[in-house]
């Protein structure tokens, strides 16, 4: 495994680590991309993006984390676009870079929680995506969520306890901490597309062969609460198209070590078993 | 801004060196990084620190330990001794970068520990500013267990007992001893430059050991902030970290 430095996009003001297989890699692989996860840099919560860097690499694949323009490291990317259209362009600042440099011609993107808009974003936009990886991405309830949302909480004692406990600490609050309640909340609220826009654009990516993983854990907002539940929130039938993992036992971040480490070997060996050495065997490629 | 990685190969450290941007004052500066999730909070103020040093005319190099951040290795492999020689990599390697003779330190939390101790071993530190320092080890874990727990108390999903790891970091046992024996009130031996402490007003430990420096004579100065997390990562700080170490050397 090496890895190096590199600096890209405008002024090459975009600053990531290239993490590259010792020897030579898997013939024609897909280069894998990370990027920020919230305001967390390319290393990502718990160091996870080096963690699956290091072990994709290994693999045969190269994989390229870096930070978006205008956080961690890199400069602050000048223009009148929004912040989504500025992180899509960074995207593919990234690709045509590793196409320039490294003769890579395909992608898969990773997005992280509101990592997912810009991975999603690219993938729309850019054939070049081949492979794209949501973790806690967009999520709709759906009614078997609510029932089982309502009836886990009204019969867990656990749950009614750590209720009483978060009301008996509010009350401890003083005024200025009691507004700063919900403040986070407004902050990092996303606008997640509808359903049925979702659904047509995923359509539109397996239509065009894009190899899609979906991963939620059991502690995100509370959106999504069942294995298969991906295949039940929006109109369009992905099952066979579309892969889901669910981590119930998971909070948003997968802030466990051992989940966070099993999370790395699963994505690992999906982005194998899509992209590995058999797979380009079998395609000629 | 310039991200390179330095050291040898398997063990290369991942650093960026921001250049002066104005007058050159022949000043380095080092920074290190606290640890684990402190590490996380603090890239961008030190980020922004080092820029605000470099508009200063300091030379200014940050850097990951090894097993943290883009550098080598992995968090197991982790010990306060490859970390303060990783501090000793990177002044050496800024003194080459610039042409310096000496550089100063300055350590947020258990960098700060780090950041005394290479200072106390070396005789081309100048300054070193102690940011909010962890003083001893144990009371460190202990916070850090303190954290867990309250993690445990407030999750919406049982987290599991793991004696390896805390906070969703490898802690693994060498690592865990090595922080228990850390206590600064009995290393601080030998440093004969000027300590700046930017102690938090709730840390009795801190004023501790400022109280120490300065029965040994050395050259101390102790600022008192807010305590964290209001006080601790703000442009206030950041500001006061700058002046302190442009008051040190013209």
């Amino acid at each position: 495994m090496k890895e190096r430095v590199e600096a890209f996009g405008p002024r090459r003001g975009l600053t990531g680590i290239l993490t590259e297989p010792r020897s030579a890699g898997i013939a024609n692989a897909p280069a894998i991309l990370l990027t920020n996860v919230g305001i967390q840099t390319r290393v990502g919560p718990g160091r996870i993006w080096v963690e699956l860097a290091r072990r994709l690499a290994a693999s045969g694949f190269p994989v390229l984390r870096f930070d978006l323009s205008g956080m961690g490291d890199s400069a602050v990317r000048i223009g009148g676009a929004s912040e989504s259209e500025r992180a899509v362009l960074d995207m593919r600042d990234a690709m045509d870079h590793l196409e320039r440099k490294h003769g890579v011609r395909q992608f898969v993107v990773i997005g992280f929680c509101s990592g997912t808009d810009v991975a999603h974003g690219v993938a729309l936009a850019d054939p070049r995506v081949a492979g794209m990886i949501w973790i806690e991405g967009y999520a709709y309830r759906t009614r078997r969520f609510l029932v089982r949302w309502y009836m886990t909480r009204l019969l867990s004692l656990r749950r009614w306890r750590r209720y009483a406990r978060s009301v008996l600490a509010r009350l401890r609050l003083t005024a200025e901490q009691q507004r700063g309640i919900g403040e986070e909340d407004r902050i990092f609220r996303r606008d997640y597309p509808t359903p049925e826009l979702l659904s047509r654009q995923l359509e539109e990516l397996v239509h065009r062969g894009v190899q899609i993983l979906a991963v939620y854990s059991g502690g995100a907002n509370p959106t999504y609460g069942y294995g298969g539940q991906f295949f039940e929130m929006l109109p369009g039938d992905f099952r066979g198209h579309i892969d889901e993992i669910f981590v119930p036992e998971a909070d948003h971040l997968f802030s466990v070590l051992d989940h966070r480490r099993t999370l790395v070997e699963r994505l690992a060996v999906w982005i194998e078993e899509r992209f590995g050495e058999k797979q380009s065997l079998r395609t000629g490629t | 801004m310039t991200p390179f990685f330095f050291g040898p190969g398997e063990h290369h450290l991942f650093g960026v060196y921001h250049p002066p941007d104005a007058a050159d004052r022949r000043s380095g500066v080092v920074l290190c990084y606290p640890l684990f999730m402190e590490y996380e909070h603090a890239h961008w103020p030190f980020r922004k620190l080092a820029v605000r040093l470099a508009h200063a005319g300091f030379h200014v190099l940050r850097f990951d330990y090894t097993g943290t951040g883009d550098s080598a290795g992995e968090l197991e492999e982790g010990s306060l001794a490859t970390w303060r020689r990783d501090v000793g990599a990177a002044i050496d390697e800024l003194k080459g970068l610039a042409g310096l003779r000496s550089v100063s330190l300055v350590g947020l939390r258990l960098g700060a520990a780090l950041a005394l101790e290479v200072a106390c071993a070396r005789k081309d530190v100048g300054d070193v500013v102690l940011w909010e320092p962890v003083v001893r080890g144990s009371r460190y874990l202990q916070e850090l267990e303190d954290l867990e727990e309250d993690r445990r108390r407030w999750s919406r999903h049982p987290v599991p007992r793991d004696e390896n790891a805390v906070l969703g970091y490898p802690m693994v046992h060498g690592l865990r001893q090595d922080l228990s024996g850390l206590d600064l009130l009995g290393a601080a031996d030998g440093f004969k430059g000027r300590v700046v402490m930017l102690a938090a007003d709730d840390r009795p430990d801190q004023r501790e050991l400022a109280g120490q420096l300065e029965r040994e004579a050395r050259a101390i100065e102790l600022r008192i902030q807010p305590a964290a997390p209001s006080g601790a990562l703000g442009d206030e700080v950041l500001r006061t970290l700058v002046a302190a170490l442009q008051e040190g050397k013209v």
